[in-house]
């Protein structure tokens, strides 16, 4: 499959969206109105979504799709609950219109369209609860039962609403698995949705049975932007601390070019493969860490010095040793030159010994050693590497299937010799066009690398099933 | 009567929650926001009765706090997290200027003056103010005594304080109004609801803090992985990395820089790696000056990867340049890069030894290079902090030989 037939994909998926919007939009009009008394609550609601949207959104792993933190979702909430479903799709699509960029690209009307469902859905099922107008509402228990419980209700129906909506698109135009990004999304937002619901409550308390009206939208949004804040300082720290690879794979190719080219490879195709055997957001993203550092103790190698080379993974496991969040990747690390067979080293350990990360490197290693190619060995195209693996009685076969079917779900199967990445499909698309500028997810990294050509050098030679070192 | 004790009680078990787990933020100093919520709503929510003189009342309301303050900070310090008095005298002057202030406001009868106009909302603005008012007080008192006692200015301390807490705090004040206000709509739910954002900002500033040590400790780490790769000395990263510590302190510098000035020097090796011969002993002192900007160069190369460490970046790109570079070229050296420079120089003269006879060989070496090679000024702070840890060595010496002479006898 080609970009443009995905692009294809992607348009007709955008216009199911917006249909969703119109058709929901008449059925929320026949419900519910907008009435001139909507207007105070949909302006001060509009302005603190614009606001939500300003701020760039918390994002708080490596990856680019874990935690987010934007109150936007409370600012959709609470206009479904108190201006009705119609209100919840004007601040839905409203907001998302109001930001700087081309004002109709595909990225932008499919966010615009799903927060318009999101809010109609929102706004229906908090109604079809029997829902109160929460501006009319006195009465402590009548406040919890009449306001509270709906509101949560259509809270996590919108929470539903979003991560289909936002799996399917995934799956469209990345060819993500729907269930694994479906559950990845769940388990990453879902937290942060309960949370919105209970802000969303607060905001609407204060302003109806408070009665300080919109005086509460302006109290409300000073711990939400402060635990914003918070949470960016979070995810930054934890970023930065997660970048600490990046230290190291530079430092790497420093010593050694072309280093870190290979190593972000051997991460992709590591993630790809953990996504064909449905391992979890957290082992997913362990696996690419995995990847990423698999070499990082060839620092302390010099070409061609036999002994150091056969120490090499264990030297980076000790490398890594007091970095904290590199302590789960530590056995794939030093394992994975040991193969199935006992034909590998430092160790010589033999099939189940040997942990799941490494031997899933090891696949991935020898996948781009044989596309990269040696001196004596031209590189192979997609499907006579993925049949050499096969022949490797040191490779754990589950392992290549799976492969090979991340290799049939991102695109890139028919490639010729060195240019798989230029023929993969990766996911562009991310959670939410908030993301600042400098983030380097790994899609960002896969579509530079897709500009070049990989470099044969002895840090891919020591990888080949066909090279003998030491000689 | 009874729901106005109930109300207070809620209020009072938050206290001490809240102040059992509170945050460290920073070196010596913390933060629990959901205790400082709960004890400026509890001053300002303190009933008013006829007959009875408002100071008493302001008393007895901070007798309570401080009973609750006290518990807590108590539970804390039996689960391993300390709270310095300095933390502790701070909550309490909030929530005594937060109660001071609120009984004058409510003697005022602003309340039911605008509630009754259906414009309750500037109550609400009233409220606001008094607990911000409140913060400030807190920031200036914890700011004072801080400053004090770490023996620097006052307004480094307290800048360092507004950017480290500020926001949590005024979090902190912001949720306490809307407690207060939420009583009649809500009643003895209200407190428990709206804590939820501020315990989430509580959670999120516990991670927080956890990721900053952590990720402090991958730095150390990749600061050893020179040593691993045999191109350093051991330890050699982590001693440059406290005394520049030392030296950023008595330059003045805030928490900030003196972070970075830490991540910094823990990575001024890591452009060796891609040296093909280790230098021996792994003392660029003692390297050309041409190799020594190399190795800075690679390190900065190496480090920008990251994105992430920039202003520790910047400041290695000039950690070999020369001091008169600064005089000559008008070359602008940043202090955290002379600090540096400084460190480095000096631990690789004495390779990590405190001996008296290293010390003064190295400051002999380093004031050769005195206004040429390096800023005369850390010079002076240089021999103030090695020249402390020196006397105590000193003093650690002079004691053995006398209680061995008392065994002799």
């Amino acid at each position: 499959m080609t970009r443009d037939s995905t692009s294809a994909g992607a348009r007709t998926y955008v216009s199911i969206v917006w249909l969703s919007v119109l058709a929901l939009g008449i059925v929320g009009h026949l419900m519910d109105p907008l009435q001139a008394s909507d207007v105070i609550p949909l302006v001060a609601l509009l302005l603190l979504g614009i606001l939500s949207r300003i701020l760039p959104d918390a994002v708080i792993s490596l990856s680019g799709d874990g935690v987010r933190f934007s109150f936007f979702g409370i600012v959709v909430l609470a206009a479904a609950v108190m201006v009705g479903p119609l209100g919840g799709a004007v601040v839905g699509i409203g907001t998302t219109m109001v930001r700087s960029g081309p004002l109709l690209s595909m990225r932008r009307l499919f966010n615009s369209g799903m927060f318009g469902v999101t809010g109609l859905i929102g706004g229906m099922a908090y109604q079809g609860l029997g829902g109160a107008d929460p501006l009319a509402v006195t009465g402590s228990s009548e406040v919890l039962l009449q306001v509270g419980i709906p509101l949560i209700v259509a809270d996590l129906a919108q929470a539903a609403t979003n991560a289909l909506l936002l799996s399917g698109m995934i799956w469209v135009t990345a060819g993500v698995p729907f269930w694994v990004q479906l559950r990845n999304l769940l388990t990453a937002t879902g937290p942060a949705y309960v949370g919105y619901g209970a802000v969303a409550f607060l905001l609407v308390v204060l302003w109806g049975p408070g009665t300080i009206t919109w005086f509460s939208a302006l109290l409300t949004v000073v711990p939400l932007i402060v635990t914003w804040w918070v949470f960016s300082q979070f995810g930054a720290e934890l970023e930065a601390h997660e970048r600490t690879t990046d230290t190291l794979v530079a430092a790497l190719d420093m010593r050694h070019p072309g280093a870190a080219a290979h190593s972000q490879r051997v991460a992709m195709l590591c993630g790809w493969i953990g996504e064909s055997m449905r391992l979890g957001p957290r082992a997913l993203t362990e696996l690419r860490t995995a990847g990423l550092l698999h070499d990082v103790g060839l620092l302390g190698t010099r070409e061609g010095a036999v002994v150091e080379v056969i120490q090499h993974p264990v030297t980076g496991a000790r490398m890594l040793a007091d970095i904290s969040f590199a302590a789960e990747v530590l056995p794939a690390i030093a394992a994975h030159h040991e193969r199935m067979d006992g034909s590998g080293y430092p160790h010589g350990m033999v099939g189940p010994e040997i942990p799941l990360g490494a031997r899933i490197i090891a696949v991935a290693d020898t996948f781009d050693a044989l596309t990269v190619g040696t001196d004596e060995n031209p590189p192979l195209s997609t499907r006579a590497a993925l049949e050499r693996l096969g022949e490797e009685p040191g490779l754990d076969q589950p392992v290549v299937l799976a492969l090979a079917q991340a290799a049939e779900r991102h695109g890139f199967i028919e490639a010729p010799g060195d240019s798989w990445l230029r023929y993969s499909k990766f996911a562009e698309w991310t959670p939410s066009d908030n993301d600042a500028g400098m983030r380097l997810s790994m899609a960002t990294i896969a579509a530079s690398l897709a500009q070049t050509t990989p470099e044969s050098t002895w840090i891919t030679r020591h990888d080949h099933p066909d090279h003998r070192w030491g000689e | 009567m009874t729901s106005s004790i109930a109300w207070l009680s809620i209020l009072f078990v938050l206290i001490v929650a809240g102040e059992s787990a509170h945050v460290r933020l920073a070196p010596r100093r913390g933060i629990s926001p959901i205790a400082s919520a709960a004890a400026v709503a509890f001053m300002l929510s303190l009933p008013t009765p006829v007959g009875v003189n408002p100071a008493v009342v302001l008393v007895v309301g901070m007798v309570v706090v401080t009973f609750g303050t006290l518990l807590g900070a108590g539970i804390a310090t039996l689960a391993g997290l300390s709270t310095t008095p300095i933390d502790i005298a701070g909550r309490l002057m909030n929530a005594f200027v937060a109660g001071l202030l609120g009984l004058i406001l409510s003697h005022g009868g602003l309340e039911h003056e605008v509630t009754a106009a259906g414009q309750r909302w500037i109550y609400a603005l009233a409220l606001w103010i008094v607990a911000l008012t409140a913060a400030g007080f807190r920031f200036a008192v914890v700011s004072a005594l801080a400053a004090r006692a770490d023996r620097r200015s006052f307004v480094v301390t307290f800048k360092d304080e507004v950017y480290t807490f500020g926001l949590l705090s005024l979090a902190a004040s912001t949720t306490a109004v809307m407690i207060v206000l939420s009583q009649s709509a809500i009643g003895l739910w209200g407190p428990l609801f709206f804590m939820l954002p501020l315990a989430l900002s509580w959670a999120a500033a516990r991670r927080y803090a956890h990721t900053r040590r952590t990720y402090r400790e991958s730095i150390a780490a990749l600061s050893r992985l020179t040593d691993l790769a045999g191109y350093t000395t051991p330890d050699h990263g982590r001693r440059v990395a406290e005394l520049s510590v030392a030296l950023a302190r008595l330059s003045g510098l805030s928490q900030r820089e003196i972070d970075t000035v830490e991540r910094a020097a823990l990575l001024h090796d890591l452009g060796q790696v891609a040296l093909d011969e280790p230098i021996p002993g792994g003392a660029t002192v003692l390297a050309a000056p041409r190799d020594q900007e190399r190795i800075a160069n690679d390190g900065v190369a190496i480090i920008r990867h990251s994105g992430v460490l920039d202003d520790a970046a910047l400041v290695l790109a000039s950690q070999a340049t020369p001091f008169r570079s600064m005089l000559e070229d008008d070359e602008r050296i940043p202090l955290e890069a002379r600090i540096i420079k400084l460190a480095n120089a000096f631990e690789d003269l004495t390779a990590g030894s405190r001996e008296q006879s290293a010390v003064a060989m190295a400051i002999e070496r380093i004031h050769l290079g005195l206004g040429y090679e390096y800023d005369p000024v850390l010079v002076d702070h240089l021999i103030r902090v090695v020249g402390h840890r020196h006397l105590g060595h000193l003093r650690a010496h002079s004691q053995r030989p006398a209680r061995s002479s008392r065994a002799g006898r």
